[in-house]
């Protein structure tokens, strides 16, 4: 009898690893073979169960392979295999796997996989080989610190209680505090017309009455937190800690995007879920009363990193982390400044450029930072915002973020202006663009408010981006620069025709890798007249105003978390070994495939620069 | 002879409503779909049959099948000779006879499944009678009508093709596929039910998928009657 063609599994198996070496008649008769499974997110599946061993290729979906003491041993999503222990020794190990999301599984029998193993030498290398690496994985995290089980990626919608418990405005506290003692719960909302105008907490009915003496029959209205703050339902848990953190709230409505209340989440719930986060350190940071006690609490950042390296938290959302960290720790050295030296004698913004405002950050970064001052200042202010600067800049370097080298900082006078001195300076960088003046300030437009209220900066940003759009020159010297440093794929033929790692070379994955694609995102982000600034975003909003294509935007995507996850390795083993976070990485220490994918994205980094430069600098090459 | 193989029929039939309590991936099911040239039973013509089989819970792509009809219900210039692939050649030229006795066999003792039923039925109708087929009692689950009931359920109010087969299939987090010959929309139906069924939770009994979208149906070898 002939095979029926499935055509969408065939088109699916030919574009996945190692499916894709597999012959067409191969291919076709193991996707008749294939049982189709669906797995609802949560699902925990233990290997050793199935009579029969199988193994799993994801269609669609997220899982996380845990070893049998719970260690995290990888994740995996589409096109990805699990099971894989099972069909080639029985699962030793004992991994089981847990469904990340709602997933779409193709099993393949353990019969079927020996026979396509036996007839091609690719298909069955990759598989020991990925086996191996997971292994590799486990050894790795059982020595280094237990990994935390992360939830900085989670939906706060499956932390919070979903049960809205809720009152009008004219009812009295006691009829409030009825309903939450029948109800068990620490905090009621206030509704009208479905929206929320209010809440009522446990501690509110302490403070506001029994502690004023007011009785039971004072109004809700009276006593009640008016439109508190309140936070979007899919938003992460990270935003959650953060804003409760800082806020020192302890409930945090969640609304859904009409503004009505589907839930609320308490700092217990949020405490329960997470016993190791960078929330901890938030908190700790802005409990501190002096600057000295700040360097001990982030000298835990290089270990906070790692086990967010290890639990393998994408490195765009370590770098949310770090930045929020770090941003949390400027604006907690402002406030012990305020408070020794006095109220500022104006509004003034703390500016981050560069990595800080690009979300890129990671051990041993470079500090870059600036103030932006109401109004011109006088001699005696100018004096109290260097003294600041001064402060500033010393902590920070106490604890761990290095000085700036060409003191591109807030202490330094050059970079303390006032917004129109500021947007008078990025006016002379995009008019009279000198390309060698505009490389070294291209980190200029990176930028982000740390301290101070949002519009001046947002008003300095679209005036900047609006300037920037519109002068093709400025783009197009911007571009010359970017491609003056070019992707290593040289580097690679000498090191692929030289395996025995004899060769020395050191691939400088910060400077011959991300650097060039953070520009590219720049300028096109630039170009688009986007204002964002993380890499990532940048990209994809770059690509949805139409500037950048698909291909590329979704290929820089992926070449830059890979390369970061690269670096944040090396910098982990140069900080452990050194003390110095250093971005080099010793190329013999790459799998196969990792050397292949790093190949691959040096050549993503160089199409996108050729196509960057036919299309904002063409003839300029 | 024809009294044994009623009896045996409807042994199985009253298997099939025991069933009805269980879990229902205890349950086999035939998820199957056409090309037709168009929506009226009355004028159009089925092109080709695809159906995939549901056993265990898992759909089985060993059963897979996907068959142009050929001879009277069919001419071969409206198939357009590029839709045709080399396995199809092999198959091509099925007697929709043999296809639809395969099918009958099938139908009697696994649930049919398809995405907007009524469609489906009233083709098998009209197909059973063309054929002067023996009557085959059938049950059938729709996914589609699952989906309706759940979206009511959710007071979401039902937007304008929120009920086609992709945009359903993207509230289970299932991909999204280019092709859509009746193979591939069996197969993506097969996945939709797999994604309703586990969402409706690990205990759901083919009793509770039945009350969300299923009917009954009698296939018949008679000429309609006319009243």
């Amino acid at each position: 009898m002939s095979v029926v063609e499935i055509s969408e599994v065939i088109k699916f198996l030919k574009h996945t690893l190692p499916f894709q070496f597999l012959s067409a008649p191969d291919l076709r008769s193991m996707a008749a073979a294939i049982s189709i499974q669906y797995l609802k997110s949560g699902r925990v599946l233990n290997m050793n169960e199935d009579s029969v061993p199988v193994l799993h290729v994801i269609r669609r979906g997220a899982f996380e392979i845990r070893s049998s003491d719970d260690h995290l041993v990888d994740r995996i999503a589409d096109g990805e295999c699990y099971g894989i222990s099972t069909v080639i020794e029985n699962n030793p190990e004992g991994f089981s796997v847990v469904a990340l999301e709602d997933s779409l599984v193709y099993q393949i029998s353990i019969a079927t996989f020996q026979s396509l193993c036996a007839n091609n030498s690719q298909f069955n290398d990759f598989f020991h080989q990925t086996r191996e690496n997971r292994l590799r994985k486990l050894s790795t995290s059982k020595n280094e610190v237990l990994a935390p089980s992360m939830q900085l990626n989670q939906s706060i919608r499956s932390l919070m209680s979903d049960q809205i418990v809720h009152i009008s405005k004219q009812s009295t506290v006691t009829e409030a505090a009825l309903v939450m003692t029948e109800k068990r719960v620490s905090s009621i909302v206030i509704l009208e017309h479905k929206r929320l105008v209010g809440i009522v907490t446990d501690r509110d009915l302490r403070s506001r009455i029994l502690a004023q003496g007011l009785t039971g029959e004072t109004l809700v209205a009276d006593i009640m937190t008016e439109n508190p703050v309140t936070l979007d339902e899919n938003s992460l848990t990270i935003h959650a800690q953060l804003l409760m953190s800082e806020r020192n709230i302890h409930h945090l409505p969640i609304v859904n995007k009409h503004l009505e209340p589907v839930g609320v989440l308490t700092a217990t719930d949020l405490l329960r879920s997470q016993q190791l986060s960078p929330v901890l350190m938030v908190s700790e940071i802005n409990r501190q009363t002096s600057y000295e006690t700040l360097p001990d609490i982030l000298s835990r950042l290089s270990k906070l990193i790692n086990n967010l390296v290890l639990s393998e938290v994408k490195p765009s959302d370590i770098g949310e982390v770090i930045a929020a960290v770090a941003d949390s720790l400027a604006r907690h050295i402002i406030k012990l400044f305020v408070a020794a030296e006095g109220e500022p004698p104006m509004p003034f913004n703390l500016l981050a450029f560069g990595s800080q405002a690009r979300f890129d950050q990671s051990l041993g970064s470079d500090q870059d930072n600036a103030l932006m001052l109401a109004r011109a200042p006088n001699e005696d202010e100018l004096q109290y915002f260097l003294r600041l600067g001064k402060r500033l800049s010393d902590v920070l370097n106490d604890c761990g973020f290095d000085y700036c080298p060409g003191n591109i900082m807030a202490s330094n006078p050059e970079w303390i202006m006032t917004q129109q001195q500021w947007q008078q300076k990025f006016q002379k960088w995009i008019d009279i663009p000198a390309p060698k003046a505009l490389l070294n300030a291209s980190i200029f437009f990176d930028i982000r408010n740390i301290y101070g209220e949002e519009p001046p900066v947002k008003q300095l940003q679209k005036d900047m981006l609006e300037r920037a759009k519109k002068n093709k020159i400025f783009i197009a010297t911007l571009t010359m620069g970017a491609l003056r440093r070019r992707a290593p794929l040289g580097f690679f033929r000498n090191f692929v025709l030289d395996r025995s790692g004899s060769n020395k070379d050191q691939l400088d994955l910060k400077h011959h890798g991300l650097a060039l694609i953070n520009d590219l995102a720049r300028i096109y982000a630039l170009a688009s007249g986007s204002s964002e600034t993380a890499t990532i975003q940048r990209l994809r909003a770059s690509h949805r105003l139409g500037v950048l294509p698909k291909e590329h935007a979704k290929n820089l995507e992926d070449g830059w978390e890979f390369l970061s996850e690269l670096r944040l390795q090396a910098q982990q083993s140069s900080w452990q070994d050194s003390g110095h976070a250093k971005a080099f990485m010793d190329p013999s220490t790459l799998s196969d495939l990792e050397r292949r994918h790093l190949k691959s994205t040096f050549r993503v980094i160089t199409h996108a620069q050729e196509s960057a430069q036919s299309a904002f600098a063409r003839g300029m090459g | 002879m024809p009294l044994f193989s009623w009896i045996q029929r409807r042994l199985d039939y009253g298997r099939m409503i025991n069933a009805m309590a269980h879990h229902w991936s205890e349950q086999s099911y035939i998820v199957l779909d056409m090309e037709t040239t168009g929506l009226d039973v009355e004028k159009d013509r089925i092109l080709s049959i695809g159906w995939v089989a549901i056993e265990h819970g898992t759909i089985a792509l060993s059963s897979a099948r996907h068959m142009y009809l050929k001879g009277s219900t069919v001419d071969s210039q409206s198939v357009g000779i590029h839709l045709i692939t080399d396995s199809d050649i092999e198959t091509l030229g099925k007697n929709p006879k043999k296809v639809i006795h395969q099918l009958q066999r099938l139908l009697s003792d696994n649930l049919l499944v398809a995405h907007h039923a009524p469609i489906e039925i009233a083709f098998l109708k009209k197909i059973w009678q063309g054929l002067d087929m023996p009557e085959t009692p059938i049950r059938v689950i729709d996914t589609m009508a699952i989906e309706r009931v759940l979206l009511n359920r959710q007071h979401h109010g039902i937007k304008q093709n929120a009920l086609r087969l992709a945009q359903c299939r993207s509230r289970y987090g299932l991909p999204d596929y280019t092709a859509h010959d009746a193979l591939t929309d069996a197969l993506s139906t097969a996945e939709l039910l797999l994604g309703q069924a586990s969402h409706l939770g690990s205990n759901t009994s083919l009793e509770s998928l039945f009350r969300l979208g299923g009917q009954e149906a009698l296939l018949t070898g008679k000429p309609a009657r006319t009243d």
